[in-house]
């Protein structure tokens, strides 16, 4: 364990010393006193502040990612060029100890960096939401809406599977189903219709979803009913409705009527204690609107009662954890790299990674849909092989980065998304466990066959 | 020692180098705006992290600006319109030159994300960050590109000023409460703001001026602020600024003048010079802002642009005709926008200006429009003189529409036609509605208003109601209870009764 120390203290001072690292850092001082000061937002205080969390801390972020990378594939790296590896190498002293002494050196280094800009601007967000600048009425709207952290229950699912026959066999019937359509793909897309339909509102009816509530609510914790809608027509209009909340026992206990756009999300704020003391409830939704329109609520996320699960300050600490598992994540993609290649490449390889990880979205899409899409009536063989092999790349890369990229602590902040310690163990075991230890052996494997004492 | 000497001697070097330069560059930004090679200002004026930013990014700075556009796009797609503003912002300062950016993104803001929200206060914060985007930032860096101009003249012409958006009297209303801090009336004093101090140390130099503010910030009033008049403190500052009479008076001329020409960029001369050509305009209407930003944009526009900003002008003076009074009933808790008839010969003098620079058929037709449509308010204004007259202009410069037939089918003919009439199965409808109206504005208290719709159910009765087919007293009946069923206040109720 010495030995791991030794080695981390020494990485910490060259990364310290790195003119690279030094002006990263001093980006990550610009970007924590400018930034906030040319802050817009929408005009509203909690827009003000969810950008403030949001822009702040994501660009601190993306500045720690971009130095840690490089200190990282300098701290072997550069070691093996100077030929201070020889020197380090000479002592008697094994491949996972210094991998795990630099790596553990980076760490300690981005521990501190982003504890410092963590509290900068949490210290920020609680100066310009001082008591003495906002009435009582908007210091609780905000401890309501931003400085708390809800999870969401969504409603219970519905059987639908006789409806899913149902529709099939109509569609037998009557020959909707084309004969060149797989029976797997005509299933999706009817299960889909199903759900959809199940979810859908028309003018003058109303629809229910069962809400089982996991835990007792307290009585003075609001809840928040979050939703999102599409319309059967485009039409710019607002939706006339009316919402309603119906205890077991059929009792309404909360109703509200709305007037409410198409594709935005809404929030309404179910008062506290209505919900207290009920195991479940029946939300309720009528379509008042004045012309004919049906309104269709995204059966995967578009209705969910949104539970107060904790405070924000404990959701803003696992933030924080989360962002620091990510960044040892990169130090160790780094120090890894930094054992393959010299720095320069070393170092685009790591800033790839980075930007794959960045680019999730995209590569899921590109691994969904890069096979499959021949343009133009006869495609031709190289253009399909080449299909094939990109979309097997992406399917590839996508595979290995799927666990570890959909990770977005700062955009739960500001939504106010409860994160959870379970999250942030998982995290620890998957980024630093898995990922983190497969790294660690390719580079033990490697450092042991690697011969540093070449002439040159 | 000679390594440590010639190393002295290039940073004394590069030195006087970059001094050089610098004094070299003042002339060369002369020439530029000489010989007109760039049309804007350079970004000198610009914030020093705007300056930062785009040069210190140089290329980069339109791959940034491309990505926080992607990501605007994808916020706006998932319903997250909270990022926008900012985004926005940083995507234009990015490209400050790149005039489509701003057009885009005030675009977005005022027209797509505005209309997301139910309540019309939200609205019109986007709006109005639609409205500031193009302002503060596009035309300050963009001055000579009459796109801008155009854009920026029609969210005023269109967003405010019409009635497609469900909060279109909100935004009137918001924005003529903003213009009423500005000035009494319809518009600014132009001959005292010419004679107002413009500068701070040239309204310091008025005597008593310093103890006056010294007095305003004893009680926590800054008088140098956009938030003015502020908030809470209206009483106060009133009882301050009168305990200083004359002085108080250069004070607040002063405030008001900064205001309108750094928050809201209307410079004084141009509104004086505006209204000399054009006619009087009510500066708390949008309409007077469109043709403001329209005027403004003319000096850099060229073909198909300059045509487009000189109809904007006349269609705003149309509109302002059309809509150009709020009428308010503070008994019955109504705003009407309603005609403004004495802008008739003013916009007629726009029409003919623009129709003797571009002749052509369109806009005969939108005059010929605006003719039918000015003959309408007329009669109902009880102008009936007035009314006459634009029938005579229309038998005469447009014989094909008017043809042989008489004043009085005609102006039924239009009056049928518009909104208020068009849904109307027969006359005995259109002779109730006509009386409704009647009823209604004398209600309000607007009796010619109400003349003019009972001239024109008379007129209906006579000229084209077979007169047996019903009883024009029982219709009249119906109206009076009809109006009376929609109003609230019974002052209104007693006019009528």
């Amino acid at each position: 364990m010495t030995r791991i120390f030794a080695i981390a203290s020494i990485s910490l001072r060259n990364a310290i010393r790195s003119k690279v690292v030094l002006v990263l850092l001093a980006a990550l001082a610009l970007a924590l006193i400018g930034l906030p000061l040319t802050i817009k937002g929408d005009g509203t205080l909690d827009g003000q502040l969810r950008i403030l969390l949001r822009y702040t801390l994501g660009l601190a972020t993306l500045i720690l990612s971009l130095a840690t990378i490089w200190a990282a594939c300098a701290s072997v790296a550069s070691d093996i060029r100077d030929r201070h590896i020889q020197l380090i190498l000479s002592k008697p002293l094994r491949p996972i100890q210094l991998w795990l002494g630099k790596w553990l050196g980076l760490c300690l280094l981005n521990f501190a960096l982003l504890a410092f800009c963590m509290a900068i601007v949490y210290f920020t967000l609680h100066y310009q939401t001082r008591s003495s600048l906002l009435s009582a009425q908007e210091q609780q709207q905000l401890q309501w809406e931003v400085l708390s952290a809800y999870s969401s229950l969504a409603p219970m699912p519905r059987d639908l599977s006789a409806a899913v026959e149902r529709r099939l066999e109509d569609g037998i019937l009557r020959g909707e189903w084309p004969e060149d359509v797989s029976p797997e793909v005509i299933q999706a897309h009817v299960q889909r219709l199903v759900r959809s339909q199940a979810n859908s509102v028309s003018q003058g009816e109303r629809n229910e979803w069962m809400f089982e509530l996991p835990q007792p609510v307290e009585s003075d914790d609001p809840v928040l009913l979050r939703y999102r809608f599409s319309l059967s027509l485009l039409d710019m209009d607002l939706i006339k409705g009316r919402w309603s909340l119906v205890a077991a026992d059929g009792e309404e206990i909360w109703s509200e009527p709305i007037e409410s756009a198409a594709r935005t999300w809404h929030q309404i704020l179910i008062p506290p204690g209505t919900l207290t003391g009920l195991s479940s409830c029946t939300l309720v939704f009528e379509n008042l609107h004045d012309r004919p329109l049906t309104i269709v609520f995204d059966p995967d996320e578009g209705l969910a009662l949104r539970m107060r699960a904790g405070s924000f300050s404990i959701n803003y600490l696992q933030a924080a954890l989360l962002l620091f598992i990510h960044l040892a994540f990169l130090a160790a993609i780094g120090v890894t790299a930094g054992s393959f290649f010299s720095m320069p490449v070393a170092a685009l390889t790591s800033f790839y990674a980075l930007l794959l990880l960045y680019a999730g979205r995209v590569v899921s899409r590109l691994a969904d849909h890069s096979h499959g899409h021949s343009h133009g009536p006869d495609p031709s063989a190289f253009r399909e092989w080449f299909e094939a092999v990109s979309h097997y790349a992406y399917a590839g890369i996508y595979f290995i980065i799927r666990p570890i990229y959909d990770v977005h602590p700062l955009e739960r902040v500001t939504r106010a998304e409860w994160i959870g310690w379970q999250e942030v163990g998982q995290a620890v075991g998957l980024h630093i466990g898995i990922y983190g230890g497969v790294l660690c052996l390719l580079a033990i494997w490697h450092l042991r066959r690697k011969e540093v004492a070449l002439p040159q | 020692m000679k390594r440590n000497l010639l190393h002295a001697f290039f940073v004394l070097l590069g030195i006087a180098l970059l001094w050089t330069a610098g004094t070299r560059h003042p002339g060369l930004l002369t020439a530029r705006q000489l010989h007109q090679l760039d049309h804007a200002e350079p970004l000198e004026n610009a914030p020093p992290l705007l300056v930062f930013t785009t040069v210190a990014l140089g290329g980069f700075s339109g791959v940034l600006s491309d990505l926080m556009w992607v990501r605007a796009a994808q916020l706006q797609m998932e319903g997250n319109y909270l990022e926008l503003v900012q985004l926005a912002d940083w995507i234009t300062k990015l490209q400050p030159r790149f005039a489509q950016g701003w057009i885009y993104h005030a675009w977005n803001l005022a027209y797509n994300v505005s209309v997301m929200f139910p309540r019309p206060e939200d609205r019109w914060r986007w709006v109005r960050h639609g409205i500031e985007l193009l302002r503060d930032g596009g035309l300050r860096y963009n001055p000579a590109h009459p796109t801008l101009y155009r854009e920026m003249a029609w969210i005023y012409q269109h967003k405010l000023g019409m009635t497609t958006d469900a909060a279109h009297a909100y935004y009137k209303m918001a924005w003529a409460q903003e213009m009423a801090r500005l000035f009494d009336g319809r518009g600014p004093d132009y001959a005292a703001l010419a004679a107002t101090p413009s500068t701070r140390s040239a309204l310091l130099r008025v005597p008593q001026m310093q103890q006056l503010i010294e007095a305003l910030r004893e009680r926590e009033i800054d008088p140098f602020t956009y938030q003015w008049p502020p908030a809470g403190k209206w009483d106060e500052m009133q009882e301050i600024l009168q305990s200083h009479p004359g002085t108080g008076e250069i004070l607040l001329r002063h405030v008001q003048l900064r205001m309108l020409m750094d928050r809201y960029r209307l410079a004084p001369d141009r509104m004086l010079e505006i209204e000399q050509v054009i006619g009087p305009l009510d500066w708390r209407l949008p309409q007077a802002h469109a043709v403001y930003w329209a005027w403004s944009g003319i000096p850099h526009a060229s073909g198909w642009e300059a045509v487009m900003l000189d109809r904007m002008i006349f269609q705003s003076m149309a509109e302002a005709f059309r809509q150009g009074i709020y009428f308010f009933s503070a008994e019955e808790d109504r705003f009407i926008p309603s005609p403004a008839p004495d802008l008739l010969p003013y916009v007629e003098r726009a029409f003919q200006r623009s129709l003797m620079e571009y002749d052509d058929d369109t806009m005969r037709t939108a005059h010929l429009n605006f003719l039918n449509h000015a003959l309408v308010v007329m009669f109902t204004h009880d102008r009936e003189a007035a009314a006459r007259a634009i029938f005579e202009q229309i038998r005469s410069h447009y014989p094909d529409a008017s043809g042989a037939t008489a004043f009085q089918h005609y102006l039924l003919d239009q009056l049928a036609g518009t909104p208020d009439f068009v849904t109307l199965p027969d006359v005995a409808h259109r002779i109730a509605q006509a009386l409704y109206f009647s009823f209604y504005w004398q209600a309000l208290g607007d009796d010619a208003r109400a003349a003019g719709y009972q001239h024109a159910a008379e007129w209906f009765w006579h000229y084209q109601a077979s007169q047996d087919a019903f009883d024009y007293w029982e219709l009249e009946s119906g109206a009076r209870e009809a109006v009376l069923n929609d109003l609230i206040s019974d002052v209104s109720k007693d006019r009528i009764r």
